[in-house]
């Protein structure tokens, strides 16, 4: 009997043993480079986004190491791990990123619901933490020093939109979907506080749904069922195609007011329904036609580097490693977290999405811009 | 015999318990907290599956069912988590009753399909309460566990702490359960396993035997689910996924199904196993399956149960029959 | 009110005719071979998958590519078959439900490689004609898609009912070693019963695939579906499984539309447990 359990203990040891193995092939090969930490979702049915942002992410890079690095000529270096937009998973990611790649700033986005899981690590282990593609009003507003949001927040989004569409003639009344995560509900939400202020639209319909669902029959039915004069359609792609068609099956798009998030902002999704969406009103937070310097530096970069016009997404992932490059350097350290969330704190810069400077809660206070689409064309109207 | 199974005991907790100290790191250490924590699913699954024989496809639900109750007791109702872990345990026996009673009177394959149909609602449940649970976003802030007795305070917030609190639990439940399998109690759930109807003429309830060893096996599901809300400190309807059911299932086969420490080991392989395979993210899926179908096939008997044959096959002059692997010498 | 109840209805039975084409399938492995199928899902994901591959790169018409998808993938199960099922034959049930199980995760991520994470396009040349029929607006896919899910099943149970192989099946289910000891090539008879499951599965998904697009993971929930329809609809019982079927495809509508999307799920599962609670026999089974 001890043998045996002997031979047992000697198997669990092989594994801990291979499983040591494998870490130290892991090991850093260069203590040079600076290491900032990307948790994306880069499979499943948000990798578009996650590709997009990664794509951002890494102009960025190029532009740092480009001229000169950090800390005296130190390259940065993205280490990106994919956690599927699952939230425990983003956990995970989370995790292994601070203690194991022991990066200097970590990114987990995408959506809202799993940077929230992850500042469970900024927090607790006082790592630094930035947020690029997460909107929802939770996750600024539970108290993490450790964690600055370089985006907009839903409630800026929603008031620019919300403006714009309370403005139009007719639109008294408004049917609405998201998704349901954090981002949707926090979205639905925020329009709801705009229109009750504006006294405009009244909000007829709102649901739900899953992100892994492709029928929107139902809901959709039960949406037409009650004739608003406007859908807000906040449907994430690809399946945000097959809604749009599926509108259209249902004869319920025409003489209706439009409207959707960022989510409609993505050139795949003209190309396979541009002609339903003429006259569609959309909320983004940066688009490649505004003429600012550093969005024009950015649309330059970009167009070199993938020779394809960036989108909303990919610009998100280019801010937030811009801003840890600059606050690295700033700090004068890739270690001291301390030193390093000092300098986020304190910086100010005029990213493509407006002019970032942290407020006590970590949000940047950048605007929001809404977007017509009109003869197959993208306009900024506000 | 006994003052060399004595020996085996203490050498094995004794290298458990220094395997951390051996593998550093944080990642690392996090991995041997997780092959604890899916080891008590193992013990669960195996109570009732490789010692009743009753095959509870649904029962690693519950998994996550008491890693929800114990995120809600301790966040909703603040209460601390050595209340919680064994609230946790009776409240997690209490839905393993509600969901048992319907799905014992059914036998075999249609057991295996109820229980799996009872996990999918409890899935649903989770994702769609918005209000109790916050559905797919998950309950965020799980506190970690906590000694505080005036001026004494300590928190297991490393994965190098936790293991040991994690190690603590899983030896006391490994002991309580090899202790219970050889009272009659235990013996029942073997002769249940090997022919209900002759069980039953000899005096043996089947419903209610198999009743208590569904509610034992959910508790002890339960256990490893508390364990692991308070360690990863979030909680999603995520871990309802059926990708559970058949890991945890390999992890009993692979260890050996009716012996007591077979699913253990087979739940460290399993937990370490996806880790190395990490870095081969596309291929993990189709490594782990390929495993379990080679396993099912080739190797039914599991670790334990090889090892056990092999221990027989040496005392075969003794006077003992040689039995079926848990039934005469659990370890 | 009653128009939208009516076009739920419409789509329910859509959606339900699909449910019953998945899980007449599950039934038959389940009822002939006694195996719980946990790859049925995947076979209807390659259904959508393969016939996808067919006409966007062979150039192959939807109709046509549509019985070459259910062939092939009726190959591809008769060779899963050989490989997790038949070396189990005298082993446990719970062997096979384990090797299924592993199947299907092999199968999904080598989708995923081959096909990639995101979601296709397939398009049928009737996915975009609209059907008006007073106030209920359908597209000639989905009457299409009703159409070939009544068709199949009534053809398969007239094939059960009436043609020599059938019977053959129906008394397997019966009694297995009776059956064998008959003269019955009961093995044979087996891998028939795989490769139509994983035929009319495929069919359903590349039907289906058309209305919702194809992923490695669309399986997922047809799966789960065909679990609570085989049980609502009793074993053995092929107007059971269509009538549950499209019983669970109007329930889900309609609650979707009167209650809530996201409980819409649940519904089938409520069904479920009341069933086996009260008629653990199944809605159209015969006491066993």
């Amino acid at each position: 009997m001890a043998k045996a359990i002997v031979q047992a203990v000697l198997a669990v040891m092989a594994f801990g043993i291979q499983l040591g193995g494998v870490q130290a092939a892991d090991a850093p090969k260069s203590a040079e480079t600076v290491k900032i930490g990307v948790g994306l979702p880069l499979t499943g049915p948000l990798a578009f986004l996650g590709n997009e942002y990664l794509k951002g992410a890494q102009v960025a890079v190029d532009r740092v190491n480009g001229s000169g690095g950090v800390l005296g000529g130190r390259k940065i270096e993205l280490v990106v791990r994919d956690h599927k937009g699952v939230p425990a998973e983003g956990l995970a990611v989370a995790k292994r990123l601070v203690t194991e790649d022991q990066v200097a700033i970590f990114m987990v986005d995408l959506p809202s619901s799993v940077t929230i899981a992850a500042q469970v690590v900024s927090k607790g282990s006082k790592a630094v933490q930035l947020s690029a593609l997460a909107y929802a009003p939770d996750v600024t507003d539970k108290g993490n020093p450790y964690h600055f949001r370089t985006c907009t927040r839903a409630e800026e989004s929603a008031r620019a939109l919300g403006e714009y569409l309370a403005s139009l003639p007719g639109n008294k009344t408004i049917a609405m979907v998201a998704p349901n995560d954090d981002y949707g509900r926090g979205d639905l939400g925020a329009m709801k506080a705009v229109f009750k202020k504006l006294g405009k639209p009244e909000v007829v319909y709102e649901d739900y749904y899953e992100r892994n669902q492709t029928d929107f029959n139902t809901l959709l039915l039960k949406m037409k069922s009650l004739n608003p004069e406007g859908y807000y359609i906040n449907v994430r792609w690809p399946a945000s195609g097959i809604a749009l068609q599926q509108m259209d099956d249902l004869s319920m798009l025409k003489g209706k007011q439009l409207s959707s998030s960022v989510n409609f902002f993505n050139r795949d999704l003209v190309k396979r329904a541009g002609s339903l969406m003429e006259g569609v009103v959309i909320g983004v937070t940066w688009a490649p036609m505004l003429m600012d310097v550093e969005s024009q530096k950015f649309v330059t970069a970009y167009k070199a580097k993938y020779g394809d016009e960036p989108n909303d997404s990919a610009s998100q992932g280019y801010t937030p490693v811009m801003v840890a490059a600059m606050a690295i350097d700033k700090a004068g350290t890739a270690t001291d977290q301390e030193k390093i969330r000092e300098a986020v704190k304190n910086l100010t810069w005029d990213s493509p999405q407006g002019k970032i400077k942290f407020n006590d809660q970590g949000d940047s206070g950048v605007p929001a811009h809404v977007l017509v689409f009109k003869n197959g064309q993208y306009q900024v109207v506000k | 015999m006994k003052a060399s199974r004595a020996i085996g005991w203490i050498l094995l907790i004794g290298a458990a318990a220094l395997l951390p100290i051996l593998f550093k790191g944080a990642y690392v250490h996090h991995v041997l907290v997780m092959c604890l924590i899916f080891g008590f699913s193992a013990l669960g699954l195996n109570l009732i599956f490789g010692f009743a024989g009753q095959a509870a496809f649904g029962l690693p639900a519950f998994f996550a069912l008491g890693g929800y109750i114990s995120a809600l007791l301790s966040i909703r109702l603040g209460l601390p988590f050595w209340v919680a872990l064994p609230s946790t345990m009776v409240i997690a026996a209490m839905f393993g009753f509600l969901i048992g009673y319907p799905c014992l009177h059914l036998r075999g394959i249609y057991f295996g399909i109820t229980t799996m149909a009872f996990a999918q609602i409890l899935y649903y449940i989770a994702s769609n309460w918005i209000s109790l649970t916050r559905g797919p976003m998950g309950l965020v802030g799980v506190p970690v566990p906590r000694i505080h007795l005036g001026s004494f305070d300590y928190e297991f917030e490393t994965g190098f702490k936790y293991y040991y609190l994690v190690l603590a639990a899983i030896v006391v439940t490994v002991w309580l359960f090899s202790r219970l399998m050889k009272t009659p109690l235990g013996r029942a759930f073997v002769a249940i396993r090997e022919n209900e109807d002759l069980a039953s003429s000899i005096g043996i309830h089947p419903f209610w035997i198999k009743m208590i060893a569904f509610m034992l096996a959910c508790t002890i599901t339960a256990i490893g689910g508390s364990f692991y809300a308070h360690f990863s400190r979030f909680m999603s309807p995520n871990e309802f996924q059926w990708y559970y059911i058949g890991l945890t299932f390999i992890m009993v086969i692979t260890g050996g199904m009716g012996t007591v420490m077979g699913p253990v080991i087979g739940a460290v392989i399993f937990t370490v196993l996806p880790e190395v395979f990490r870095a081969i993210e596309q291929y993990r899926n189709i490594l782990t399956g390929t495993l379990l179908i080679l396993v099912v096939i080739f190797f039914p008997e599991g670790i334990m149960g090889l090892v056990n044959r092999r221990l027989e096959r040496k005392k075969a002059v003794s006077s003992q029959p040689p039995g079926r692997g848990g039934e005469v010498d659990p370890v | 009110m009653w128009v939208l109840a009516l076009q739920q209805v419409a789509n329910g039975l859509v959606v339900g005719s699909m449910y019953a084409l998945m899980s007449i399938g599950m039934m038959l492995i389940l009822g002939i071979m006694s195996v719980i199928n946990m790859s049925h899902g995947e076979f209807y994901m390659l259904g959508g998958m393969i016939c996808f591959t067919l006409m966007e790169k062979l150039g192959m018409n939807y109709f046509v590519a549509l019985p070459v998808t259910a062939l092939a993938v009726a190959l591809i199960g008769l060779a899963a078959q050989q490989v997790t099922i038949r070396p189990l034959d005298r082993r446990p049930w719970f062997t096979t439900f384990l090797t299924t199980f592993g199947l299907s995760m092999i199968l999904r991520d080598v989708a995923q490689i081959i096909w990639g994470a995101d979601p296709l396009e397939l398009s049928s040349p009737l996915a975009r004609k609209k059907v008006v029929l007073g106030d209920i607006f359908l597209t000639q896919q989905r009457i299409f898609i009703l159409l070939s899910g009544v068709t199949i099943i009534g053809l398969l149970y007239l094939f059960i009912r009436k043609n020599r192989v059938g019977m053959a099946m129906r008394a397997l289910v019966r009694d297995r070693d009776a059956a064998a000891m008959m003269g019955i090539n009961t093995a044979a008879i087996n891998r028939l019963t795989f490769a139509l499951g994983a035929a009319t599965a495929a069919f359903a998904g590349a039907l289906l695939g058309a209305l919702f697009n194809v992923y490695p993971t669309m399986g997922e929930l047809p799966l789960v579906k065909a679990f609570a329809v085989v049980i609502m609809g009793g074993m053995g019982n092929v107007q059971g499984i269509l009538f549950s079927g499209l019983i669970l495809g109007v329930a889900e509508s309609l609650a979707a539309s009167f209650i809530s999307l996201g409980y819409a799920d649940a519904i089938s599962f409520a069904i479920l447990i009341g069933v086996l609670l009260f008629k653990p026999q199944g809605l159209f089974g015969k006491k066993a």
